[in-house]
């Protein structure tokens, strides 16, 4: 069986990528695809507890949060959609409405 | 006195219908209003639904009347005020003089007011004015009081500018409603010295109400055993006297009437002579044991104010050369004798009993009769000439409209105090009561004078007015085809005059109906002294010898009256300029003492408190203009933030040992 320091180290490294990509990308998608990074960091922390502890409702929890990171997924690349026919184009820097 | 309360006191019949008494009239306003305005076709019908609404009121007033016992419902308001109506004989009496009086001048309106395009406004507004009055003489709290008070100062300043198109009427009606506004801060004020008087001393009472009218009455003598309470109930009487003396026009809050005289002359018979200007004296004979019971000045204040009105506004009424406006001074000196009554009253009250107040709602009483006649007449006058108001300009009317001056006539006979009049029995009761109370009380000289003196002006410039109208030659072309006015108008004309002859008659009874106000007290009874036929008859003497003057000057012309007042010329100035008293208020008073006040008062509004608001306003607004550079309006920028936030918070967290 593999340590849990090591399915925890990689949840980190998974996180801290994700993290970083939500900060810095300038495109629509690879923001999604760092979200996605970042939800499944701790769904994998999460079976890694659980797992550890013998508790099948970690296991189960997981499978309710994939299901949701789908659901954001799309509705997530449907805001993406309706940008690119406003932009022609998904880059983060259009989406300034949101200020003064 | 049986007291009823909650609604089951409510419901009970007399309470039910001593409220519709004055409920009436103001239900009726708002249909009469309304109806008028969308349907033009009612406005005809306006006035005969008015005067029906006030007739049932007075058949109310009859029916509490009939049943002979007093009674006091009260509700609780709000904290420790009440609401209800106070019935004994001083406010039935009030009741069935405002409602009789009002529906009898209603009929002259339907005639008089008859050809104006806005008359329903003209019904509606002064149905209101009568709901409003019969409130303020039957409520039985003085907050309640003061409420339907108000309502009868709007209605006046409504119905004075009810021609608003004349740059008079729209002067003379501000003119009132600031003059009287004066004299409501000092009730105002007079309230809260009676609130906070008799607040500690009504434990025992059925209700916590300070200001409840019986509270009020029954109360007195012992907020008068509490340390310095004569003073406070002399200075509590005092503060309300000069809001009596603002509505019932007593020096120096008199200068607003003969300008209110630009309304319509059938208001200023309903308003300003026979009912609203009475409640100032209604007011002061309402809360009478607070005088009783005050300091003596307090009564001499009242007795002196009187006398001095009834004097001043005499002379005054010798120079003017306005119908309306003669009557008017007559109407404040009348006023003053009234209130004179009840200072007497008040001065005399260990030697007299307290049915002074008897004498004075009975010269009340008679005068809204003969003063509502005086003024009708003059309004028929008003109608057939075409709004001719000068004197001068008539002459010889009563041979050109023999029922109106005939009415006019006994009108004014009534108010010299001509026997067998009702004036006679009023009028000179009062005079003889003064000197009466001067034998006893030296200080009293005075008002025996002054009322002696002003019973002569009063015969002076009645018959002067009266001469000059009625007899001579036509002076204008209107006056010569003056005629008598249809029979809507005569009629109350007619009914008017019969009450002026005969209401002598009722005197005694009236005085005895009154004075069960008064058992129980220390000083019931009825008033009953003797004085020297000499004395007694000295103001019947002088009424003939004013007529005889008026007559020398203005009937016969033997001599002539410009001479007089060339002769004494800067004494007739004097008078004439109304003793400078509009001068005074308006020139310095409030245009160089109150308007200097104003603006400092205003530039301390503009700079410092509008300075503080803006201040405020200012400063949210740069630090907002500062802050809001922040709201990027890009995504990340805003996770970037909440991800620096929980940093921030996990650091404190681990500092303070949290986790």
């Amino acid at each position: 069986m593999i340590p849990l320091i090591y399915v925890l180290t990689i949840s980190l490294l998974m996180f801290t990528v994700g993290l970083y990509g939500i900060l810095t990308v300038k495109g629509g998608i690879r923001l999604l695809i760092s979200v996605e990074i970042l939800v499944n960091s701790a769904n994998l922390n999460i079976v890694a507890w659980a797992t550890m502890n013998g508790d099948s409702n970690g296991i189960l929890f997981v499978l309710i949060s994939v299901a949701i990171a789908a659901a954001e997924a799309a509705v997530g690349f449907a805001i993406l959609v309706a940008l690119y026919r406003q932009t022609k184009g998904v880059g983060l820097k259009s989406l300034k409405e949101l200020r003064w | 006195m049986i007291t009823y309360t909650g609604l089951n006191g409510f419901l009970q019949t007399p309470v039910l219908a001593a409220f519709f008494i004055f409920l009436l009239p103001i239900i009726i306003f708002p249909f009469v209003m309304v109806l008028g305005k969308k349907f033009g076709s009612f406005k005809k019908y306006a006035g005969i639904v008015v005067t029906s609404g006030i007739f049932i009121s007075f058949i109310l007033a009859y029916y509490i009347y009939s049943l002979n016992t007093d009674f006091y419902f009260y509700s609780t308001w709000f904290n420790n005020f009440t609401w209800g109506v106070y019935i004994d004989p001083l406010s039935v009496a009030m009741a069935m003089m405002v409602s009789g009086v009002s529906f009898l001048i209603h009929m002259f309106a339907i005639g008089y007011i008859g050809k104006d395009p806005n008359k329903h406004v003209y019904f509606a507004e002064t149905s209101l004015f009568t709901g409003g009055m019969l409130g303020v003489v039957l409520s039985a709290n003085m907050v309640m009081f003061f409420l339907f008070w108000e309502l009868v100062g709007l209605c006046s300043y409504l119905l004075i500018g009810f021609w608003w198109h004349k740059p008079n009427a729209a002067s003379a009606a501000k003119k009132a409603f600031i003059v009287t506004r004066v004299g409501d801060v000092l009730l105002i004020l007079g309230l809260a010295v009676l609130y906070w008087s008799f607040l500690p001393v009504i434990s025992s009472s059925i209700t916590n109400d300070p200001l409840s009218v019986y509270n009020i009455i029954n109360y007195a003598s012992v907020v008068m055993k509490q340390p310095d309470g004569q003073f406070y109930l002399a200075l509590a009487g005092a503060l309300v006297l000069g809001g009596a003396a603002g509505k019932s026009a007593q020096f120096p809050l008199h200068v607003w009437i003969p300008d209110a005289m630009e309304g319509p002359t059938t208001v200023s018979a309903l308003i300003h002579a026979a009912t609203m200007v009475t409640a100032g004296i209604y007011l002061v004979a309402r809360i009478y044991p607070v005088y009783v019971y005050a300091s003596p000045w307090a009564g001499y204040l009242v007795l002196y104010i009187g006398a001095f009105t009834a004097f001043l506004a005499g002379t005054m009424g010798l120079v003017m050369n306005d119908i309306k406006r003669i009557l008017a001074y007559s109407t404040i000196s009348q006023l003053g004798y009234m209130l004179a009554a009840l200072g007497l009253g008040f001065v005399a009250i260990n030697y007299i009993s307290g049915n002074t107040i008897g004498i004075s709602i009975y010269h009340l009483i008679v005068h809204a009769f003969l003063k509502a006649l005086l003024f009708l007449s003059a309004g028929a006058i008003l109608y057939a000439l075409l709004d001719t108001r000068d004197i001068r300009k008539m002459g010889g009317l009563w041979k050109k409209m023999p029922i109106t001056i005939t009415a006019m006539f006994i009108g004014a006979l009534t108010l010299v105090g001509f026997p067998p009049t009702a004036g006679y029995f009023s009028k000179d009761e009062i005079i003889s009561l003064s000197y009466f109370v001067f034998n006893q009380n030296p200080y009293v000289l005075y008002a025996w004078l002054l009322l002696l003196i002003g019973a002569f002006l009063t015969t002076l410039y009645t018959f002067r007015m009266f001469f000059t109208v009625a007899l001579g030659k036509p002076k204008s072309y209107a006056a010569e085809h003056a005629k008598d006015p249809p029979w809507v108008m005569i009629i109350p004309m007619i009914i008017l005059s019969i009450l002026s002859l005969i209401y002598g008659i009722f005197q005694s009874g009236f005085y005895s109906y009154f004075s069960s106000m008064f058992s129980g007290q220390s000083y019931s009874g009825t008033v009953s002294f003797s004085i020297p036929l000499y004395i007694e008859i000295l103001p019947f003497l002088l009424v003939l010898l004013g007529i005889y003057i008026a007559w020398i000057f203005y009937g016969s012309h033997r001599l002539s009256s410009e001479k007089v007042a060339k002769g004494s010329g800067s004494l007739y100035r004097l008078v004439k300029a109304k003793y400078y008293l509009d001068f005074l208020f308006t020139n310095i008073i409030a245009e160089r003492v109150i308007v200097f006040v104003a603006i400092v008062i205003s530039l301390f509004d503009k700079y410092v408190i509008d300075g503080i608001v803006n201040g405020i306003g200012t400063i949210a607004n740069l630090g907002s203009q500062a802050f809001r550079k922040a709201q990027t309006g890009i995504v990340q920028n805003y996770a970037a933030m909440v991800i620096l936030g929980l940093l921030v918070f996990l650091i404190i967290g681990k500092i303070l040992g949290v986790f």
